[in-house]
């Protein structure tokens, strides 16, 4: 005995084939609709203040998460999409960073990594400014180039008060460095999307039965 | 400051939720983000969605602080001229809801300043269904209490 069953189906008019197309073109928007919402719903929940680690949702930036993440049907096709995208880019960039590794390189002699706050603050602000490095001038100082380990150097300023407190001459706030920085994805929206994968099959399974009869 | 409960009230109380379609409570209410329940395998369409974006504050005195917060709210609808429709009665629902004579959109621990229409935007998603965006500008002020 075999527990393979043949069925032939006669569908010369392709009334079965088109009817089929429409099914799961409709269960395909309702699918991607409701993923949109459950993957927007879970940045929504997580935990806010205070930097993710690698392999959590992103924290502080739910809000443009949730605003520049998208998942349609595409139009035409059986295939769903994740976009990035909003009104602004730089959002949809991070966002993008955050769900895929990412290798960073210096497209000049070194690449700066802002260590400070006000260092991250002005890195963050500058952007298509006109301003560079140059400008930054943390408490009205020029910054010094000091020498550090392994071909890395820092642009930091005198310390000054901070000196007794911490016992360093200088407050470094960038660090210069030749090496490729590799950045590791956030669990973000890879990982949620892992994780409604058997929702997913089963919500179409489901609907495909439920207009055609389960096989 | 809950202001997704505060949405979530007047989207029940001016009777969108038969008008458009439901938005399921969620839990916490604090959340930035509520839609139409996900796990229901009824009809897809029309769908509803808000999403609330806080801004940093914007004005702080010891007795108060100011924050503006971008409420938007999408909807999925199979119907181009039903979606313009219901943008519509959103528009009517939440433009100036503050100022509403019946259940105007209130927020527990602060009060509600100014609720104003900001943008509409509609347009296909694909050849099945239709999205529209409108967005609100809202302003809440907090009351700072002071220890004895």
């Amino acid at each position: 005995m075999s527990d393979i069953i043949d069925i032939t189906i006669v569908d010369n008019t392709g009334k079965v084939a088109a009817r089929l197309e429409n099914v799961v073109e409709d269960l395909l928007d309702k699918a991607a609709l409701k993923l949109d919402a459950k993957v927007k719903r879970k940045f929504s929940k997580s935990a806010r203040f205070g930097h993710s680690k690698p392999g959590q949702y992103p924290r502080s930036i739910n809000g443009h998460a949730m605003r520049n993440v998208r998942i349609r049907r595409v139009s035409g096709q059986n295939v769903i999409r994740v976009e990035y995208g909003g009104s602004v880019p730089r959002h949809s960039l991070r966002i993008r960073m955050l769900s895929k590794d990412t290798t960073i390189k210096s497209k000049g002699k070194s690449l700066a990594i802002p260590l400070t706050w006000e260092a991250k603050k002005f890195a963050s602000n500058v952007r298509n400014s006109g301003q560079t490095i140059r400008d930054f001038k943390p408490g009205g100082q020029e910054m010094e180039w000091i020498p550090g380990k392994n071909g890395d150097s820092f642009l930091a300023v005198k310390a000054g008060i901070l000196k007794r407190a911490t016992g360093q001459k200088y407050k470094r706030h960038f660090l210069l460095t030749k090496r490729t920085v590799h950045r590791k994805a956030r669990k973000g929206m890879v990982d949620a999307m892992r994780e409604e994968e058997k929702w997913f099959v089963n919500y179409i399974t489901k609907g495909v039965e439920s207009q055609f009869g389960a096989p | 400051m809950k202001i997704g409960a505060g949405v979530y009230s007047r989207w029940n109380n001016a009777g969108l939720d038969s008008s458009i379609c439901p938005i399921a409570q969620t839990s916490p209410m604090a959340n930035a983000y509520g839609s139409t329940a996900e796990n229901d395998t009824g009809a897809g369409l029309p769908r509803a969605e808000y999403l609330i974006e806080s801004e940093p504050a914007s004005g702080h005195t010891v007795a108060y602080t100011l924050r503006e917060a971008l409420l938007t709210i999408n909807i999925y609808h199979n119907s181009s001229n039903d979606l313009e429709t219901a943008l519509d009665l959103v528009e009517q629902t939440f433009d100036n809801c503050d100022r509403a004579v019946t259940n105007p959109l209130t927020v527990s621990g602060g009060t509600v300043v100014r609720v104003q229409y900001k943008d509409r935007t509609s347009g296909p998603v694909n050849e099945k269904v239709y999205l529209g965006t409108v967005e609100f500008e809202i302003e809440v002020q907090r009351q700072n209490t002071i220890p004895a």
